[in-house]
């Protein structure tokens, strides 16, 4: 046993090591983000994620019903918690949602957050689903897309969501879709996530990989076929003046046009994917006792006319929740076109002078629905 | 189940509990096919997968009691080529697609290895009919669970041999920690370094197809070479260290192959057991029979080029199903039978004394290590590099953009393979008894920051697609 002991010394020195330079490097660990404005300030999906692993445990601490928000960027931007607090300073909010979710990533979400809250908390409080067309973009799109997917997960050709790719960090325990995750106690999975609370800290300051400093070099795009070649002309300078700004229409449309593609389905056409993995995300919430609201997120009317998703979306999403609400045993609010066209800053997304009027739209309608603690 | 996963070394260590409490003569007999068994279950990608496989196991039985009672060399052949056949259609080859059912049979993890262990007892079989293996013994010689990813390729009387001792096996603090030292380092490899030339091959390979890059084409080639050297030699350090646990002694794959002066010194030193299976089965017998067909002494050089050139054709073949390991296949002969023939013109344009006196200058030396290692990387391209994109390479490229992609690759060697090969004689192999906790602790601490901060998704080995 002297060997083996040896070696656990030594794993633990070493690790105190490495704490010690990034302590150096970085400083000591500040508070972790409080659970209530773990969506801002927007930075990456990435960042998002990293966040929703490491810090939604803080759940744990709650001692009062709370209302827990999830969704994507719309609900982000909408339902700041702090904007929310100050409509509403009797409510304990939570705004859990993050950037490009699909409904396969809410599902993580909620996990991670129902693994962590007691679940006398649970029993009292609401889970609000905002959801939107784009967020029932099917996995096979949305995780590997070239635009938000890195290309190593496109290399490999596998299906992992940022919250999955940030749960590699600590050897799969966070990872909500693991057997370990299901199984292991709340406080061996917040321990492994403490134990990286200071190397998290660096994760910012450095590349995505350790070797992309060395893909950036310019000697890999360096052609000495050139030198070969004959010297080509010249160009001069060029003199265009820049672009003029666009009308705000014309990029808010683009981007209309930008979420068409980013569906990756024939126009019009929904897959079931994602509408069944809606029916057991509702099913497991209620199963384990929150009071769940779905809120139809607000659009532009412009985009619910243009928009060839939109129409079989409300379709299909009143088909899936309309046995739910009919035995009265989930709400549902519709804000699709509770918001005035001004008050968005582009296709999905509410302006900053907005966002007070959003979250007060929600609070009015949970509060008729629900009575609160 | 992944190697690299936590259920993976909880399986070792359950599996190496219960094997060493349990009386020796169960070990053999019982827990160590139930081990496999459980082994196939767990890495296979689904259960038509593993039916698939006990089902080419049992046709090895099958052929095996053929071969025995038989005894004689046409049935051997034929049983040899129907086994080839069924491999072929299982392994899905390209060329053999037009079989029936061809794109609907699973993928079998280790089917090569597996039809590599079966030819030699079948073959070794025909001289000694001593050998003839029960159901059992065969199921746990062909798919043994450290070697059925990847590796190491055992003979089935060295295999046999070590199950019948792994009874009397005693697990002492010496053999956990070798076992844990050669698992650690393992685990570093493959997950640190193969991690990082991996990063760095897949960029670069994405920079020398969009722009036709020469240089970035080089960059890929040679971190291609290091990502599958710390790949498949950090796999082999890993289940040569969970067989210790359970008495088992796994022949090496490695001899630092960065110290290869020539082709074929490389394929001595590199995937050694595969080298050596190809060697023993494929070159001598070839070699035999070309000797028988041509006696001529004039010829017999001559001979060892032909032999060489089939052998690794066979190799290249070996390695994947598609149209572009044939090319590899042709340019793992080309090389080796390159090799040869310039072993001879040499040999008879300087003479064996100043031809022994050229191999021992430095400059040569080096310039030689730098040509293989560079025709290595390039004649393994298709291991990375489908058919189409060899295509788009040789069309984008040029013949120029190719000889400056070679010749930057060959510059990179010059530089690197000195410094590479005076700083493994730095760190010592073994030493003081602190030394491998020492480097065990160092190893893991290293490991878990750096998967940490730099996530990767520990996808499967390279070499288990073969």
């Amino acid at each position: 046993m002297k060997h083996l002991s040896l070696a656990l010394i030594v794993a633990a020195l070493v690790s105190l090591l490495i704490q010690g330079a990034i302590v150096i490097m970085v400083g000591r660990p500040a508070a972790p983000w409080p659970v209530e404005v773990l969506s801002h300030p927007r930075v990456s999906f990435a960042e998002e994620a990293r966040r929703a692993i490491f810090f939604t445990p803080d759940l744990a601490k709650t001692e009062r019903s709370m209302i827990a928000i999830v969704g994507a960027s719309a609900a982000q931007e909408g339902f700041q918690p702090a904007i929310a607090k100050a409509e509403a300073p009797d409510l304990l909010i939570h705004n859990l949602s993050m950037g490009g979710a699909n409904i396969t990533e809410t599902d993580q979400i909620i996990d991670i957050a129902i693994k962590a809250t007691p679940s006398q908390i649970v029993q009292r409080s609401v889970l609000v689903l905002a959801v939107s067309y784009p967020m029932f973009v099917p996995d096979s799109k949305r995780w590997s897309d070239p635009v938000f997917v890195p290309p190593d997960a496109i290399a490999e050709g596998k299906i992992i969501s940022d919250i999955q790719r940030e749960a590699m960090r600590c050897s799969s325990i966070c990872d909500p879709s693991s057997l370990l995750f299901k199984y292991a106690p709340e406080w061996l999975i917040s321990l492994s996530r403490d134990r990286y609370a200071l190397n998290l800290r660096l994760v910012p300051r450095l590349p995505a990989h350790i070797t992309d400093p060395i893909l950036k070099w310019n000697l890999w795009r360096y052609d000495p076929r050139r030198k070969l070649e004959s010297k080509r002309a010249k160009k001069s300078p060029g003199n265009a003046s820049p672009a003029p700004d666009e009308p705000f229409l014309v990029i808010a449309h683009r981007q209309m046009d930008f979420l068409t593609k980013y569906m990756g389905q024939p126009e019009g056409v929904l897959q079931e994917e994602q509408f069944d993995k809606l029916r057991m995300l509702i099913d497991k919430a209620k199963g384990v006792g929150f009071h769940v609201v779905v809120v139809d997120m607000p659009l532009p009317s412009w985009h619910r006319q243009n928009s060839p998703f939109f129409a079989p979306y409300e379709t299909k999403l009143r088909d899936v929740l309309a046995s739910y609400t009919s035995a009265g045993t989930i709400d549902f609010v519709s804000l699709v076109d509770a918001i005035p066209d001004d008050e968005f800053r582009d296709s999905i997304h509410p302006n900053a002078e907005a966002a007070s009027h959003w979250a007060r739209i929600l609070i009015e309608r949970l509060r008729v629905l629900h009575r609160f603690d | 189940m992944t190697i690299t996963s936590w259920s993976f070394i909880a399986f070792v260590a359950m599996a190496a509990l219960v094997s060493n409490l349990a009386s020796g003569n169960w070990r053999a007999r019982v827990l160590f096919p139930t081990t496999t068994l459980l082994f196939i279950v767990l890495v296979m990608p689904s259960m038509l997968a593993v039916s698939a496989l006990l089902g080419f196991v049992g046709l090895i039985w099958l052929a095996t009691e053929l071969t025995y009672r038989l005894r004689a060399r046409t049935p051997l052949i034929l049983i040899l080529a129907v086994i080839l056949a069924i491999f072929g259609w299982m392994k899905a080859y390209e060329f053999l697609a037009f079989l029936p059912f061809a794109s609907q049979v699973p993928v079998v993890i280790g089917l090569s290895y597996i039809l590599i262990r079966a030819l030699q007892l079948l073959i070794d079989m025909a001289e000694t009919p001593s050998l003839r293996p029960g159901l059992l013994p065969l199921f746990s010689f062909l798919t043994s669970w450290p070697c059925l990813i990847s590796g190491p390729i055992q003979r089935f009387q060295d295999f046999h041999e070590q199950l019948e001792s792994i009874g009397t096996f005693k697990l002492s603090e010496e053999v956990f920690v070798a076992a844990a030292h050669r698992m650690a380092k393992g685990y570093f490899m493959v997950l640190v370094l193969a991690d990082m030339f991996k990063h760095l091959w897949t960029g670069l390979e994405g920079i020398a197809l969009g722009n036709a890059n020469p240089l970035a084409l080089a960059g890929a080639q040679g971190a291609f070479l290091a990502h599958l050297f710390f790949d498949f030699a950090g796999y082999t350090h890993i289940v040569i260290g969970a067989a210790y646990v359970f008495g088992f002694r796994l022949p090496e794959n490695f001899d630092r192959p960065w110290q290869s002066k020539s082709f074929l010194e490389f394929w001595g030193r590199w995937h050694m057991t595969m080298s050596n299976w190809f060697k023993t089965y494929v070159f001598n017998s070839l070699l035999m029979q070309l000797v028988k067909r041509w006696p001529s002494s004039k010829l017999t050089s001559f001979h060892g080029v032909a032999a060489f050139f089939l052998t690794f054709f066979l190799v290249g073949l070996w390695h994947g199903t598609t149209w572009a390991y044939v090319i590899c296949g042709l340019l793992l002969g080309v090389g080796a039978s390159a090799n040869q023939l310039y072993r001879i013109a040499l040999r008879s344009w300087l003479g064996k004394s100043r031809m022994h006196e050229l191999s021992a200058k430095q400059t040569y030396i080096l310039a030689s290590a730098a040509l293989t290692f560079t025709y290595i990387c390039f004649s393994v391209s298709p291991l990375w590099l489908s058919y189409e994109q060899i295509r788009l390479v040789a069309k984008s490229y040029g013949l120029i953009g190719l000889i400056l992609a070679q010749g930057g690759l060959f510059l990179m060697m010059l530089t690197v393979l000195p410094i590479i090969q005076r700083s493994s004689f730095a760190i010592p192999i073994s030493g003081a008894t602190w030394w491998r906790p020492l480097q065990i602790g160092l190893l893991c601490a290293v490991i878990d920051a750096y998967t940490f901060l730099f996530p990767a998704f520990g996808g499967a080995f390279f070499y288990e697609r073969f």
